[in-house]
């Protein structure tokens, strides 16, 4: 069972590394950008969120399929198929809650930062230190998203034993099996994992709200 | 330090709010920048600093524009304008963006926080400070990577008047060393006491650009008249 | 930094998979009977090749051979096994098990049938039971349909009614299900037996 829970760990921590590389600069540049159409990014990115997984899962599955475009990799049923769906999924989340989080910090460091000839990078920089503690707070909802996530991993991933068999997909298993013990001492993990993961989440909020005292 | 302005106007949404201004300023050492509030004091501040595109024309500082030769000045906010951050890490803002070394800052700060009488606050968080010390704070770090103008706009606005001789006195030192400010204020005695030249704008437009005695002696309009009144 | 690290490793792990293995597409069944359990371990000792099983619905398990993705398929309805094979999908095909059906309702159920056929009628007739169906296009849910086409029963009767996925605990008082009898637990059942 635990070698389980280490895996479900593994494949979701490196989705959500991989998403919040991605997300986080992107998300800032999206609260820092004054260019046309970002408005229409920042809908389309957040109504991306309500993806559901399984579709997800499905397109992911299609690409990976042998016979798909990306066939050729052998990626399917494997955990990198898993990681890559959960990247997916997650990606928007980070994306549009770092936008929402930067965006009144830039607000307020914008016309500063320009006076002392900031350039773009540093800009950005800067706008992500400052704010990381509401950023973590978004990859953290993402991780939480990820690690619960079933319906894209079971495509992908095929639930094969020991292999790409996850905390989630191990309860779907084995609930459709009748063995209830083991799906609900997972479904307990999990349910301990969110708590966690919210409770830090409090945590950082509180932090960075210390740190952001409004002045004036 | 000349500041040229080649027929500069700013309009948002059709409303001329700034221009057209032609004007050709030699900053010798403080010149104030006087008006009424929604004259277009801060407007005016920010087009000589590049922080907001003019809609057409040009400005210059020499022969540089104002963009390309923005490292070579400071700018002060009116209000409390800082990073959520210590006050060491405000000051050393600009001198990250201009590049410098970490040891290069570190003694630079040591200055400048004696020089703002912040030796004591400078690991505490900018947003503890007062009035008067975060506009002190503002000051030295428009002035760390030794630049040749200060552009500041109102900012003695809010200070009480302890703070605010304490901000003079710092601005009378820099001022000595040979840099050269344009400051936009409310308070014409302020204006008196500092101005060798005023540049007085009243409706988007400077309507006088003059040397400080002259102007006070014998303002060419009458609204400049009235403001020094105080009408 | 711990987390980059972590990554590494993956693609480390993923990539150092060289030893050779296939993946077998199977229903659902037959690995819920644990045959899997106690056959693969042997198959692998003995050539030295991993089995990857993905078990699936039979229909589900089908498309996941025909994309491609499996290099072996156990499944259990023998129309689309024909067809497959016809499509020239397959290289092989050989029997090697059949289906243990059996109908499974409440221990008080007195009622019984001569066959899955003779259920469909008889149920048809009095609307007596409500017969929960698989609806997930699995073997045993082949099967039901199959039975019904036979008698030209509507799919949507009214004793009749779609579950995502028949497990024992979502049968209930007069419900009656289709199952492959496999590892379920039907004691508190009365079971009726079909092949």
């Amino acid at each position: 069972m635990w070698s389980i829970v280490a895996l479900s760990l593994r494949i979701s921590l490196s989705a959500t590394l991989i998403a919040a590389l991605f997300a986080i600069p992107i998300g800032t540049a999206l609260a820092m950008g004054r260019f046309s159409g970002r408005k229409l990014i920042i809908m389309f990115s957040s109504s991306l969120m309500a993806l559901p997984p399984v579709v997800v899962g499905l397109a992911i599955y299609l690409l990976l399929s042998r016979s798909g475009p990306l066939g050729d990799y052998g990626l399917l049923f494997t955990p990198t198929a898993m990681i890559i769906a959960q990247s997916v999924l997650i990606f928007p989340i980070i994306l549009a809650l770092t936008t929402e989080a930067v965006s009144p910090l830039e607000q307020n460091y914008r016309r500063l930062l320009k006076s002392v000839n900031a350039s773009k990078w540093f800009r950005l920089r800067i706008l992500i230190i400052d704010a990381r503690f509401s950023i973590f707070t978004a990859i953290l909802a993402g991780f939480g998203r990820a690690i619960a996530e079933v319906g894209a991993v079971i495509i992908v991933g095929g639930n094969i034993a020991g292999s790409t068999r996850v905390m989630t997909t191990t309860i779907a298993l084995e609930t459709s099996k009748g063995n209830l013990e083991l799906a609900l001492a997972l479904g307990i993990i999990l349910i301990f994992l969110a708590i966690m993961v919210n409770s830090i989440m409090h945590i950082f909020k509180s932090m960075g709200q210390k740190y952001h005292r409004e002045s004036r | 330090m000349k500041l040229t302005f080649n027929s500069v106007c700013f309009s948002q949404n059709s409303e001329t709010l700034l221009g057209p201004i032609d004007l050709k300023l030699n900053i010798r050492g403080i010149t104030n920048v006087l008006g009424y509030n929604g004259a277009g004091k801060s407007l005016f501040l920010e087009i000589c600093h590049a922080m907001i595109e003019p809609t057409s024309g040009n400005v210059y500082w020499g022969t540089n524009s104002a963009y390309s030769s923005r490292h070579l000045r400071g700018f002060i906010f009116q209000h409390r304008v800082t990073l959520f951050r210590s006050v060491k890490k405000n000051i050393a803002l600009p001198m990250q963006t201009a590049g410098w070394t970490k040891k290069r800052i570190e003694s630079r700060l040591e200055e400048l926080l004696c020089m703002a009488n912040l030796e004591a606050k400078g690991n505490d968080p900018a947003s503890t400070l007062s009035g008067g010390e975060v506009q002190r704070m503002a000051l030295v770090r428009a002035l760390a990577t030794y630049p040749k103008t200060i552009i500041m706009d109102e900012p003695t606005s809010s200070l009480d008047p302890s703070a605010t001789t304490e901000f003079e006195k710092l601005i009378s030192k820099s001022a000595n060393s040979g840099i050269k400010f344009l400051w936009a204020t409310h308070n014409v005695s302020q204006a008196k006491r500092f101005a060798d030249d005023i540049i007085f704008i009243a409706g988007g437009k400077v309507d006088e650009s003059n040397e400080a005695d002259k102007f006070f002696k014998n303002p060419r309009s009458i609204k400049a008249k009235n403001y020094i009144k105080g009408i | 930094m711990k987390f980059i690290f972590l990554l590494i490793l993956f693609f480390a792990n993923s990539v150092n998979a060289e030893k050779q293995e296939i993946i077998l597409s199977s229903t659902t069944s037959t690995q819920n009977s644990g045959l899997y359990d106690y056959i693969l371990p042997m198959f692998t000792q003995d050539t030295g090749i991993l089995v990857k099983v993905v078990a699936v619905g039979t229909g589900q398990a089908i498309r996941i051979a025909r994309n491609g993705d499996a290099d072996a398929l156990l499944v259990h309805h023998r129309p689309s096994e024909d067809l497959f094979m016809k499509e020239n999908f397959g290289t092989y095909r050989y029997d090697i098990m059949y289906n243990d059906f059996v109908l499974i309702g409440p221990k008080n159920t007195n009622a019984t049938f001569k066959n899955l056929a003779d259920f469909f009628i008889e149920a048809g007739k009095f609307g007596t039971f409500r017969f929960i169906s698989r609806g997930d296009d699995s073997g045993t849910h082949k099967k039901e349909i199959d039975n019904k086409i036979n008698l030209k029963l509507t799919i949507e009767g009214q004793f009749f009614k779609v579950l995502e996925q028949t497990a024992h605990y979502s049968i209930r008082g007069h419900d009656l299900t289709l199952l492959d009898r496999t590892k379920q637990p039907l004691a508190h059942f009365h079971a009726q037996y079909f092949n």
